[in-house]
C-alpha cells in the first residue's frame, strides 16, 4: 500500500464576511501519495488556494485535521510549524515572493541557513544549473525576469530537499512559453529529488502535466482523477 | 482650456480617506499632536526657563542690573540717564563700615546707602520680604536677620536700637546708637547695613570715588554683544580708576541666546523628522492607492491637492489637540513650580504661566511649517507613482543590481543589509533619535554643570574656609592666634577632613628701591590714590614703616594652584625655587603692570611688628640698601629681613588679605620661608577640603571643633554647603525645568523612533511573512529585529556621543558664563543609553509580535488587512 504523505480529514475553513459566513473549505477529505504530482483545479474562490495554504501550515483550519508525513499539524506550536515548513515543505508562489535584499544564491539557500545546516554548495549549484539560472547567482531578484524569478523560487523550494512542494499558480504571472518551461523544470526537479508536488493552476495544459487532477468547487472536492476531473470541471477554470 | 471644478470631489475623497483609513491617519495625527505638543511645551517651558535663568542671575547678583560702574561723575550720570538704551540706573555708596556692636567686637560689616531707584527697582526682585521701611533718619539702618546674627544682634527687630562703632571715610572710629527701621530678606549681600542718605552725606564718602561709589545700569535689551559693551565703555569715557563691569550673564547674553536658538533648532529638527518619517511611511504604504488614482485619471496636481487636503485635516486637528495638550501640561505643571519658588515682586513677579499669544502663534506657525516641510518630499513621491504600481507594486522589489553573496551568520547579514539597504531612511531614523538624545545630553549636562555644587566655588574649591576675625582689629594688640598648630592638627584629624590649607600672614614693610618699588608705587598711586605719588614718595623713602603690607605664607599643596593663577609670562615659574623660599609672587592689585615689569627683580621684606604687637626698631637710614639677613625688628628669633626674587604676579583676590592690606605689594611665599622670617606668623585663614560624600558630617565635626575653641566668637567661615543651599534657593527650580525639557525631548526622540520603526516593520510585513513561510521561526525573527534595533540604537548613540557631544560642548561653552567645568553627568547618560537600547530593541520585536498576532502568514504575504 502506498504511503499517504499528505492527508486531510474533514477540513473546514470558514470566514466571516460582514454578516455572512464564507465557507472556503467545507469538509475536505483528501490524500496525496508520496512522490505523486497532483494538480488542483477550480474556479476563482473555489477554495483551492486555501486548501494549499492549510497543507503548508500557512493558515489554520476552522475544523478538521491535516496530516503530513504522519504528523498532525494541529499538534505543533508556531516554532515547530516553522521548522516543519523549512524542512518538509517547499513553497512556490505566483508572485515568487523572493527576499528582495538577498541575491539568487542567498534566496535559494535561505531555508537551509535558517535551519542552521551547512550548505551543500555542489548540490545547490546543481539545482541552479538544472534550472538554468547559475549565471544569475549574484543577481538581486529585481534584476530578473518573471520566469527567472520563478525558477529561483523553484530552486529555493527544492534546495532544502523537502518531501513536498506546494506550488500556488506558479505560472500565473508568466507567458505561455515561460510557463511551460518552468513546469518542465519543476517536474524534472521533483522527479530528480523524489518530491511530492501539489500544484494549483487554472491552465488546462499545465494541469494535464500532473499525474492526478483534483477538482474543487465551493470548498468541496468534486472530482479526483485524470482527465475525468478535468472534463467535469468543464471549460470555466479560472485562477483565484 | 478651462479648469475643471474638481475641488469638490478631491475634498470629498480627502475626507473619506481620512475617515476610512482611521488607523493609519490616527498614527499621522498622533505624530502631529506630538510635534505640536513638543513645540508648544518647549516654547512655553523655554520662555519660563529663560525667565528662571534670569531670575537666578538676579538673585546671584543681588539685583536686576546688567553692569556696574565703579565711581560715577555727574557727566557720566547725565549720559546714562538720557540714554534710551538704559532702562534704569541706581546708585549705591559705601558709607564706611561697622567694626563692632555691643555684642560683637570682632565683626566687620559695610554701611551702604542705596538710592530710591536702586532699592525700589533694581534690588526689589532679589528681595523676598521686607518689614519696616528704608532708613530716612541719620541713625536708622535696614538689615537682614542674617546680618543681625553675624553682628551678635540676633533677635533684634524693627524699632530696636543698638550701639555700634563705625569707621568713616577719614578713618575715624565713631560710636552711634542705631535704630533698626526695617529688616529684609532675599538674595545678595546680606551682611551689609543699609543706611540713610543723611548718614551717607555725613560719612565723607563720594559717589564719584571708584573705591566707594557704585552706579548700576539696567539695559533695555536682553542681549548685549561684546562690541556694544566696549562701545558703552568708550562712550562713558572712563577715568583711570573707574571700571565698568558687565555682569557675567550680560557679558554672555549673546552666546546664551545663540545656545538657546540652537536648542530650539534641534527641537524643530526633531519635529520635522517626526512628521517627515510618518508622512513618508504613509505615502509609501499607499503607493498602490496613488497608482490606482492615476489609472482612473487623477493628475499629479490633483494628487498633490488630495494629500495636502488630508494633511490639512490631520494637521489642523493634530495641531489643535497638541496645543491643547501642551497647554494642559504647561499650565498645570509650571504654576506649581513657580509657586514653589516664592516669587513676589518686581520683574520676576511677572513669571506666570499665562496664555501667551506669541508662544501660541509661534507654536502653530512652527508646527504648520514643519508639517509643510516634512510633507514636501512624500508628496513628490506620491506624485511620481506610476499607474502600473496599482497592479504590481511590491514595496521592496524595486531594488535591482548585483550583490555579492555575504559571509557570516545569516541573521547578522540580513540585519546589516536592512540598515544599509536604504541608507537615507536609516540615517533619518538614527539622526532623529540622536537629535532627541543630544538635546537630553545637552540639557542634563547644562543642568548638572550649572547646578549649585558646581557654580558655588571657594578658593581652590575648598569646602570650607575658616577665618580669624581678630586680625581685622585696628589695634595689633587685639590680634590672636586662634588657629594655632594644635588647632590645625585637630582639624586635620577631624573625621571626613581630607586636606587643609593654612594661610599664614605677617605684617611687613617693603622698603623703597629704585628698581621695582618705585615703579610699583607710581602705578599704585595713579590707579588707586587721590594724591600724586610725588607727594608721598619722600615719606615712603624715609619711613617705609608707614606703608605696611602683608606677607602671606602658603602650604606646599597650594603652590600648584598659585602657579595656575599667575599672569602669563615669558619667564617660566620655577616651583623648586619657590619651595626653597628664594622667590615670591606678588598680588597685582589690578595695577597695569606686566610680569615682564617684575622679571628678574626682587622685593625686600622687613618684619617690624612682633606677635605681641610691639613695634620693632626703626629701619636704617637707608632701607633701600637692605639686604637679606639685615635685622630691623625686635623679633624673637629667625630672620628679620629677606629678599625674594619676583617669580610672578597673581590676580587671585584670596591672597589680597593679611593683617594689613597696604599700598606696597602683598608678598606671597612658601610657609616655611615665612616661618623662618617671622617666627610665629598668624594663621589668618584655613581652607578645608572634605572627603568625597562626607561633606555634611565633616562640616558638623568642624563646627563642633570651633564651638569647643575658647575663641569661638572670633571665627568666621565661608561654607560651600551653605552657599550651595543659597544657590539652590536662588536657582529655584531651574534644574527641574531643564530636566523637564530634556526628558520631553528625549521622549519625543524615542517616540519618533517608535513611530518610524512601527511603520517600518509594518511595511516589511510581507517580507517577514515570506521569511516565515520558508521556515523562519519566531525566535529567529525576533533575533533579526533585535539586531536591527541594536544597530539603530548603537548608531544613534554613536552619533549622540560624537556629533551630539561636540554640539553639547559648543552650546555648553557658549552658555557657560559661570565658568563651570564641562562634565557630562554619568547617571543620566547611563540611564539614557540603557533606555535607548532597550527601546530600540524592544519596539521592533513588539511590532513584529503584534503583526503575527493579527493575521496568518498567508494573509500577510497577500497584504490583506
Amino acid at each position: 500500500m502506498d504511503f499517504m504523505i499528505v492527508r486531510t480529514k474533514g477540513l473546514k475553513k470558514y470566514y466571516r464576511l460582514g454578516n455572512n459566513i464564507v465557507k472556503a473549505l467545507d469538509g475536505v477529505d483528501f490524500a496525496v501519495k508520496e512522490r505523486e504530482f497532483v494538480s488542483i483545479i477550480g474556479k476563482s474562490g473555489s477554495g483551492k488556494s486555501t486548501l494549499l495554504h492549510m497543507l503548508g501550515a500557512l493558515d489554520t483550519p476552522t475544523a478538521g485535521e491535516v496530516y503530513v508525513d504522519g504528523r498532525r499539524l494541529s499538534d505543533m506550536n508556531r516554532e515547530q510549524l516553522a521548522v516543519f515548513r523549512r524542512r518538509r515543505v517547499g513553497f512556490i508562489f505566483q508572485n515568487y515572493n523572493l527576499v528582495p535584499d538577498l541575491n539568487v544564491y542567498e534566496n535559494v539557500v535561505l531555508p537551509i541557513e535558517l535551519d542552521g545546516k551547512r550548505v551543500d554548495k555542489k548540490f545547490v549549484h546543481g539545482i541552479l544549473e538544472l534550472l538554468k539560472i547559475e549565471e544569475k547567482m549574484e543577481a538581486l531578484p529585481g534584476m530578473l525576469s518573471g520566469g527567472q524569478q520563478q525558477r529561483v523560487a523553484i530552486a529555493r523550494a527544492v534546495a532544502a530537499r523537502p518531501s513536498i512542494i506546494l506550488a500556488d499558480e506558479p505560472t500565473g504571472n508568466l507567458d505561455s512559453a515561460s510557463g511551460h518551461d518552468v513546469m518542465g523544470l519543476l517536474k524534472v526537479a521533483a522527479k530528480q529529488f523524489q518530491q511530492t508536488v501539489i500544484l494549483i493552476t487554472h491552465d488546462n495544459d499545465i494541469a494535464q502535466m500532473a499525474d492526478r487532477i483534483v477538482h474543487i468547487e465551493d470548498g468541496k472536492i468534486v472530482g479526483d482523477g485524470g482527465g475525468a476531473a478535468l472534463k467535469k470541471a468543464g471549460d470555466g477554470y479560472a485562477g483565484e | 482650456m478651462l479648469a475643471n471644478n474638481n475641488r469638490k470631489v478631491i475634498r470629498r475623497m480627502a475626507g473619506r480617506s481620512v475617515r476610512n483609513n482611521l488607523r493609519r491617519n490616527l498614527i499621522m495625527t498622533a505624530a502631529v499632536v506630538l510635534a505640536s505638543f513638543m513645540l508648544f511645551c518647549i516654547f512655553t517651558v523655554g520662555v519660563t526657563w529663560i525667565k528662571l535663568y534670569r531670575l537666578q542671575n538676579i538673585r546671584l547678583n543681588g539685583g536686576d542690573y546688567d553692569a556696574v560702574l565703579y565711581g560715577v561723575t555727574e557727566e557720566q550720570r547725565e549720559k546714562c540717564e538720557s540714554d534710551p538704551a538704559i532702562r534704569q540706573t541706581g546708585t549705591v555708596g559705601i558709607a564706611g563700615y561697622i567694626s563692632a556692636t555691643e555684642n560683637d567686637d570682632t565683626m566687620e560689616a559695610g554701611c551702604v546707602w542705596a538710592d530710591e531707584a536702586y532699592w525700589n527697582e533694581i534690588m526689589a526682585p532679589a528681595r523676598v520680604s521686607v518689614e519696616g521701611t528704608y532708613p530716612v533718619d541719620e541713625n536708622e539702618v535696614m538689615v537682614t536677620g542674617e546680618g543681625l546674627e553675624r553682628s551678635g544682634l540676633a533677635g533684634f527687630g524693627v524699632g530696636d536700637s543698638f550701639s555700634a562703632q563705625y569707621v568713616d571715610a577719614a578713618g575715624n572710629t565713631l560710636t552711634k546708637q542705631f535704630t533698626i527701621s526695617g529688616i529684609w530678606d532675599g538674595f545678595g549681600e546680606k551682611s551689609a547695613f543699609y543706611v540713610s542718605e543723611a548718614f551717607y552725606r555725613e560719612s565723607g564718602f563720594q559717589i564719584a570715588d571708584a573705591a566707594s561709589g557704585r552706579y548700576y545700569l539696567d539695559f533695555k535689551q536682553t542681549v548685549i554683544t561684546p562690541g556694544q559693551q566696549a562701545a558703552y565703555e568708550e562712550r562713558l569715557d572712563l577715568g583711570k580708576k573707574q571700571v565698568l563691569f558687565f555682569n557675567s550673564d550680560a557679558e554672555y547674553s549673546l552666546p546664551v541666546f545663540l545656545g538657546l536658538c540652537g536648542l530650539a533648532l534641534i527641537t524643530c529638527l526633531c519635529a520635522y523628522l517626526l512628521i517627515y518619517n510618518i508622512m513618508y511611511l504613509s505615502v509609501s504604504q499607499n503607493v498602490r492607492y496613488f497608482g490606482l488614482l492615476q489609472t482612473i485619471g487623477m493628475t499629479q496636481r490633483q494628487i498633490r491637492m488630495l494629500i495636502r487636503r488630508q494633511m490639512l485635516l490631520t494637521g489642523g486637528s493634530g495641531i489643535a489637540a497638541g496645543i491643547l495638550l501642551g497647554s494642559a501640561v504647561s499650565f498645570q505643571l509650571l504654576p506649581y513650580i513657580i509657586r514653589l519658588m516664592g516669587i513676589r515682586t518686581g520683574t520676576v513677579g511677572e513669571i506666570r504661566i499665562t496664555f501667551q499669544p506669541a508662544v501660541f502663534l509661534l507654536s502653530i506657525a512652527v508646527a504648520a511649517l514643519t508639517i509643510w516641510a516634512g510633507s514636501r518630499k512624500p508628496i513628490r513621491l506620491a506624485e511620481k507613482v506610476s499607474p502600473l504600481e496599482a497592479v504590481s507594486y511590491r514595496p521592496a522589489c524595486g531594488r535591482d543590481g548585483w550583490h555579492r553573496t555575504g559571509r557570516g551568520r545569516l541573521l547578522w547579514r540580513m540585519a546589516v543589509g536592512q540598515i544599509t539597504k536604504d541608507k537615507k531612511k536609516s540615517a533619518v531614523i538614527m539622526v532623529s533619535l540622536a537629535a532627541g538624545l543630544s538635546v537630553f545630553l545637552c540639557m542634563t549636562t547644562l543642568a548638572d554643570s550649572q547646578g549649585a555644587r558646581t557654580i558655588v566655588t571657594n578658593h581652590m574649591d575648598a569646602d570650607l574656609v575658616l577665618r580669624n576675625d581678630t586680625l581685622d582689629k585696628e589695634d595689633p594688640a587685639e590680634w590672636k592666634q586662634i588657629m594655632d598648630e594644635e588647632f590645625l592638627k585637630e582639624l586635620t584629624d577631624t573625621d571626613g577632613v581630607q586636606e587643609i590649607y593654612p594661610f599664614y600672614t605677617a605684617e611687613i614693610m617693603v622698603p623703597w628701591d629704585p628698581d621695582f618699588m618705585e615703579l610699583w608705587m607710581e602705578e599704585f598711586y595713579a590707579k588707586w590714590m587721590n594724591i600724586p605719588y610725588e607727594e608721598a614718595a619722600e615719606e615712603y623713602r624715609e619711613h617705609p614703616e608707614n606703608f605696611p603690607t602683608s606677607i602671606v605664607g602658603i602650604s606646599e599643596n597650594e603652590v600648584e594652584y598659585l602657579q595656575e593663577t599667575l599672569d602669563e609670562s615669558s619667564v617660566p615659574f620655577d616651583k623648586e625655587a619657590f619651595l626653597r623660599g628664594e622667590t615670591c609672587v606678588l598680588y597685582r592689585n589690578d595695577l597695569d603692570l606686566t610680569p615682564e615689569d617684575a622679571a628678574g627683580k626682587s622685593v625686600t621684606c622687613v618684619a617690624f611688628r612682633t606677635m605681641d604687637g610691639a613695634e620693632g626698631s626703626q629701619p636704617p637710614d637707608n632701607p633701600a640698601s637692605a639686604d637679606a639677613g639685615s635685622i630691623y625688628g625686635n623679633m624673637t628669633g629667625g630672620e628679620k629681613s629677606r629678599k625674594f626674587e619676583i617669580a610672578g604676579m597673581t590676580n587671585e583676590g584670596y591672597y589680597y588679605t593679611g593683617t594689613t592690606q597696604g599700598i606696597t605689594p602683598t608678598v606671597i611665599v612658601i610657609d616655611t620661608a615665612l616661618k623662618e622670617f617671622a617666627a610665629d606668623p598668624f594663621v589668618e585663614k584655613t581652607g578645608v577640603r572634605y572627603e568625597a560624600d562626607a561633606a555634611v558630617p565633616a562640616e558638623n565635626h568642624v563646627m563642633d571643633l570651633i564651638q569647643a575653641s575658647p575663641d569661638t566668637s572670633d571665627f568666621s567661615w565661608e561654607s560651600k554647603l551653605d552657599s550651595m543651599r543659597d544657590a539652590e534657593r536662588a536657582q529655584g527650580n531651574l534644574s527641574l525645568v531643564s530636566t523637564g525639557i530634556a526628558l520631553l525631548l528625549a521622549v519625543i526622540g524615542i517616540l519618533n523612533y517608535i513611530n518610524t520603526v512601527l511603520g517600518n516593520v509594518q511595511n516589511r510585513q510581507m517580507e517577514l511573512a515570506v521569511l516565515e513561510s520558508v521556515g523562519m521561526t519566531d525566535r529567529q525573527r525576533n533575533f533579526l529585529l533585535i539586531l536591527e534595533g541594536f544597530c539603530y540604537g548603537a548608531g544613534s548613540l554613536v552619533l549622540t556621543g560624537t556629533v551630539g557631544l561636540a554640539v553639547t560642548y559648543l552650546i555648553y561653552q557658549s552658555m557657560n558664563y559661570m565658568q563651570a567645568p564641562f562634565m557630562v553627568p554619568a547617571g543620566p547618560v547611563v540611564g539614557m543609553t540603557a533606555v535607548t537600547l532597550a527601546v530600540c530593541i524592544a519596539i521592533p520585536v513588539a511590532a513584529g509580535a503584534g503583526m503575527i498576532r493579527r493575521r496568518s502568514v498567508i494573509e500577510r504575504i497577500r497584504g490583506i488587512g
